[in-house]
């Protein structure tokens, strides 16, 4: 089973709960689990008859509602004497969840407020970026063409390709990474000058910057950067996308 | 130096500023002539001085800064087309405000309280500067942490951090039955709507700006599926 497709009216299984208590009007510090379930899987089961895929969150969380049901109908005693820990309410931890996430909720809507009043207020900086300068993604056939006008350029300079020196795509994409991580965008013709190759300081073989133009690309592809200009046939600019989202992963250990 | 014309030379810089100006930032122009507490007795008297007037004096993200009056927004509307990007989604508002208060704050932790994945999410939030990263946490797996960026108090119009309630502040509204929470995009839109056709409908680019914060829900759940 593949759930992919979110709820559009509800953002995750404990939006759901937070909806069904206010609606029922329901003590969040008291909730009457056996109702709440029923009627949390009873929404699940509308959804399902309407079509809609369920988020696997919505599952999980119908699971453990009916584990909590289930705890709160075995007898106190027998619990307690099988663990120790028994002697709280089964839906302590479900409760304080609930709780703390409506906190976040209402911060929210305080933001919320904040921002359409922000909305309104201009200040000289929006004005002075009204100007003409929107960015438009470039393509990969212009990024093609300025590589071309690149080698081109090399190429009329008479040089001598002698050193054998590799240059390994993932070093380029790990150099190209740390110049965006202390500045906003570089463009595309400084990545190719030969200031801004450390491996090979000043010599930019062709291999080196092909492995460049690679790294660039491999980049692309997994979505680390964005290259855009401000309008066709104008600089092309290389910016970071965003940081690493998976936890962990790094750009480094991809490209190899 | 005479502390009128410093009051003017501050005005007019603060004039053509394009961003929060800090009393750090003000103060090199006068080469530590001029100590922090006169600058700040600056500062406020200046701001007595806006108060009635028709531009507003603000103190946002650590500094200061001139910025208009909501009242005009819709005359300034009508003079420039000024795109001020699609509102946040619910989501993202969501996901910022646990950032906001829980910082420095990781994915998983940010998904236990949400009880959602929120990849796709803190992603829209890093591309709009809004968050940033604050290193790595010093657990297995170091995780990524996040926390706000300053953009995130120019955005909403915040002094700084404290600026915000506290959580226990929102504890305390009433718990139960608080209603009006799950249809809060709702009425949001509602009054939105009133609001638009109120004026007569003469602004009709308020309307599209709230569709367009449709279409971002829906790209923030593409991302979110990749």
């Amino acid at each position: 089973m593949t759930y992919q497709v979110k709820l559009p009216i509800f953002e995750g299984p404990l939006d759901l709960l937070l909806h069904l208590i206010n609606e029922h009007e329901i003590n969040i510090y008291d909730i009457p689990i056996a109702f709440i379930t029923q009627q949390y899987l009873e929404y699940i089961e509308l959804l399902k008859t309407l079509n809609l895929e369920i988020a696997g969150e919505f599952l999980v969380m119908a699971a453990t509602l009916i584990q909590i049901k289930s705890r709160t109908l075995l007898p106190k005693s027998e619990v307690a004497a099988e663990s120790e820990e028994e002697d709280e309410d089964p839906r302590e931890e479900l409760i304080r969840k609930l709780i703390e996430y409506k906190k976040y909720k209402e911060a929210a809507i305080h933001l919320r407020d904040k921002e359409m009043y922000q909305r309104n207020i201009f200040t000289r900086m929006i004005n002075i970026d009204e100007s003409e300068e929107v960015l438009i993604d470039v393509s990969i056939f212009d990024l093609l063409g300025a590589f071309k006008n690149i080698m081109k350029n090399i190429e009329s300079r008479d040089m001598f390709e002698i050193s054998m020196d590799e240059v390994s795509v993932t070093e380029k994409i790990n150099f190209i990474m740390e110049i965006l991580s202390v500045t906003p965008h570089i463009t595309f013709d400084s990545l190719f000058t030969p200031s801004y190759s450390p491996i090979n300081r000043g010599k930019g073989g062709y291999m080196e910057l092909i492995s460049t133009f690679l790294a660039l690309l491999e980049l692309i592809r997994l979505k680390l950067v964005r290259i855009q200009q401000v309008k066709r046939f104008g600089t092309i600019r290389i910016f970071k996308s965003v940081e690493e989202i998976k936890d962990g992963s790094e750009y480094g250990k991809v490209g190899n | 130096m005479d502390l009128n014309t410093a009051k003017s030379v501050i005005e007019n810089i603060l004039f053509i500023a394009d961003r929060p100006l800090s009393l750090e930032k003000i103060g090199e122009v006068f080469g530590g002539e001029i100590d922090r507490i006169t600058l700040k007795r600056i500062m406020d008297e200046l701001k007595t001085e806006y108060q009635d007037g028709n531009i507003q004096f603000v103190e946002i993200a650590e500094g200061y800064q001139l910025c208009t009056r909501p009242e005009y927004s819709e005359w300034i509307k009508k003079f420039y087309t000024i795109d001020r990007g699609s509102r946040l989604s619910r989501p993202s508002l969501e996901t910022l405000s646990i950032i906001a208060y829980r910082q420095p704050i990781t994915r998983t932790e940010i998904e236990e309280i949400r009880g959602v994945d929120s990849g796709g999410v803190i992603r829209t939030l890093l591309e709009k500067s809004l968050i940033r990263n604050m290193g790595r946490k010093k657990v297995p797996g170091r995780p990524m942490m996040y926390g706000t960026a300053r953009k995130f108090l120019e955005y909403f119009g915040l002094k700084n951090l404290s600026d915000l309630p506290t959580l226990e502040e929102f504890k305390e509204e009433d718990l139960k039955g608080g209603g009006g929470i799950e249809a809060e995009g709702i009425q949001d839109e509602l009054k939105f709507h009133e609001k638009v056709s109120s004026e007569g409908g003469e602004f009709k680019e308020t309307g599209i700006s709230s569709e367009s914060d449709e279409i971002e829900d829906i790209e923030g759940e593409r991302d979110k599926n990749d």
